[in-house]
């Protein structure tokens, strides 16, 4: 089923981007005929004798997961090892989106494993884990059981958030995979060649150093760097896309989008457009991701700036403008919210392109939600695509967020909506009128 | 502005100040991984950027993220 062909009567409660994955997962039940508990997020075999000790995170993609839950789970239950795992692919992606927790990115099937079942465990989990089910996002912060490995493990509790210890207890840091040094406990897994993660670095960026970051999550981020190539300290932004983290509903990852991104920067400089984006200034490419640099633009993001009452209508007639000429240049931004907007006292600037493309190309448009703007008849080759998506984020409120809920809450009725601002200040009224004319409505 | 931590604050404030510091940056930065006497928290690899302490998505998101996925149902009357 596409959701251009569903009628508004169809459309599912529960959010549009669930229907592309609703294959259920299968149930311990399914796969092993054991007995299993449940809570709304897991599913649970077994329960962990001790009170603390070694935890195994087997990451996988929504594309993964369903193929990698039968040969791990079958594995864990043959050695009596306790686990759990995720009973549905909407949290597998909200899990690798981050929306979960940034530490908890990428932690879909757990186990709690005894020193003395680590070798049969490892041994197991090469074998299944090959081809196609190697691919999961990183856990952060935790090494991997063997290089290259999306299995992770740390030193934890099993039944709380302390660690105990003959003199004590002291807070288990699910940041930190060394409490296990604390409590005197040999890391087992170093001999497996893991661990590694943390400390060998390959120094892909050493020519643009890492010091700060805008944002991250689990499809990468957005960090600050410094070009090392200048004579003097110069500030460049580096958008990280990682393999295999969150994945779009037809399967790319973000480190295709942004190496596609990449190439829409130089798409902009082909069509004289240079002067809305900030300047590329390099690409580099390793094995955990794509790294795109460019300029840093010292200025305001204007979704800030609105969320602080400090947008003017002029900065956002600026914007509009960009977004038109864009267009006209015929290239579609289809990302073109406010928060993709920069602006300081005299211009402003487009970022995040990985979403664009050409007018006449087939944009990338993984991202489930999109698609549904196709819904009675409006779609990406409507040349006000744009406009209308632009002048929606204008009116867009916090009290209309909300982060965590997946995919639940993103549609919008364009007429309600526009209806529901007639409270709003001189930049909603605006942006209102705007929208309605657009839309070919009498503003 | 970036968040950025107070160390590295000041590790840039050193840089800007001294174009000696800024030189003596620059030649220990090409070897990895990068050591730095200071102790700032300079990350020179991808993995190693994710990994770096500072905030979260919980505590980032902001709604210019999440509308991001927006979606519209157009009216099915004509307008």
């Amino acid at each position: 089923m596409t959701f251009a062909s569903l009628d508004d009567d169809d459309l599912p409660v529960e959010g549009d981007g669930r229907r592309a994955w609703a294959p259920a997962v299968p149930t311990p039940a399914d796969v092993l005929g054991a007995t299993f508990a449940a809570d709304a997020t897991w599913y649970f075999v077994g329960a962990a004798i001790h009170r603390q000790g070694w935890k195994i995170y087997i990451s996988a993609t929504v594309e993964t997961y369903r193929q990698i839950v039968p040969p791990a789970i079958k594995l864990l239950y043959g050695l009596s090892i306790p686990f759990k795992y995720l009973r549905t692919l909407d949290l597998v992606y909200r899990m690798n989106a981050g929306l979960l927790g940034y530490s908890q990115i990428g932690k879909c099937i757990v186990a709690y494993v005894d020193a003395d079942r680590i070798d049969e465990l490892v041994d197991g989990l090469s074998s299944v884990l090959v081809g196609d089910l190697k691919r999961g996002p990183f856990v952060p912060r935790l090494p991997s059981v063997w290089p290259g490995a999306n299995v992770y493990y740390r030193y934890g509790s099993y039944v709380s958030r302390y660690i105990e210890f003959p003199s004590g207890e002291m807070a288990d840091d699910r940041d930190h995979p060394f409490n296990s040094h604390v409590v005197g406990i040999a890391d087992p897994f170093r001999r497996f060649g893991g661990g590694e993660n943390l400390t060998a670095r390959d120094a892909s960026l050493a020519r643009f150093p890492i010091i700060g970051e805008f944002c991250r999550s689990g499809k990468g981020g957005v960090f600050v760097g410094l070009d090392l190539n200048q004579t003097v300290p110069t500030e460049v932004v580096i958008k990280l896309g990682l393999r295999n983290g969150q994945v779009a509903g037809d399967g790319r990852d973000a480190y295709e989008l942004t190496s596609r991104e990449a190439s829409v920067y130089d798409a902009f400089r082909a069509r004289d457009l240079d002067d809305f984006i900030p300047e590329k200034v390099d690409t580099i490419e390793d094995e955990a991701a794509f790294c795109l640099v460019t300029q840093y633009v010292d200025a305001e993001n204007m979704a800030t700036s609105r969320a602080a009452g400090e947008m003017t209508i002029d900065m956002m007639m600026d914007a509009l403008k960009v977004v038109r000429t864009v267009n006209a240049s015929g290239v579609v931004i289809v990302d073109a919210k406010l928060g993709n907007f920069l602006h300081d006292a005299s211009r402003c600037w487009l970022v995040d392109l990985e979403s664009a493309f050409l007018r006449g190309e087939r944009g990338p448009m993984g991202l489930p939600g999109a698609s549904t703007f196709e819904v009675d008849g409006l779609s990406l080759d409507d040349p006000r695509f744009d406009e209308i998506h632009f002048l929606i984020s204008c009116l867009y409120r916090p009290s209309d967020d909300h982060a965590g809920s997946g995919f639940k809450s993103r549609r919008i009725r364009v007429r309600e909506f526009i209806a529901s601002r007639s409270d709003g200040d001189a930049v909603e009224t605006a942006a209102a009128g705007l929208l309605k004319a657009v839309l070919g409505e009498k503003p | 502005m970036y968040r950025i931590s107070q160390v590295n604050r000041d590790l840039m404030a050193r840089l800007r100040g001294s174009q000696a510091a800024y030189a003596s940056f620059r030649a220990n930065a090409i070897v990895p991984p990068l050591e730095n006497a200071h102790g700032e928290i300079v990350a020179t690899s991808p993995l190693a950027a994710m990994d770096m302490d500072g905030m979260t998505i919980q505590s980032e998101l902001p709604i210019t993220v999440t509308i991001t996925l927006t979606t519209v149902l157009w009216p099915r009357t004509a307008h």
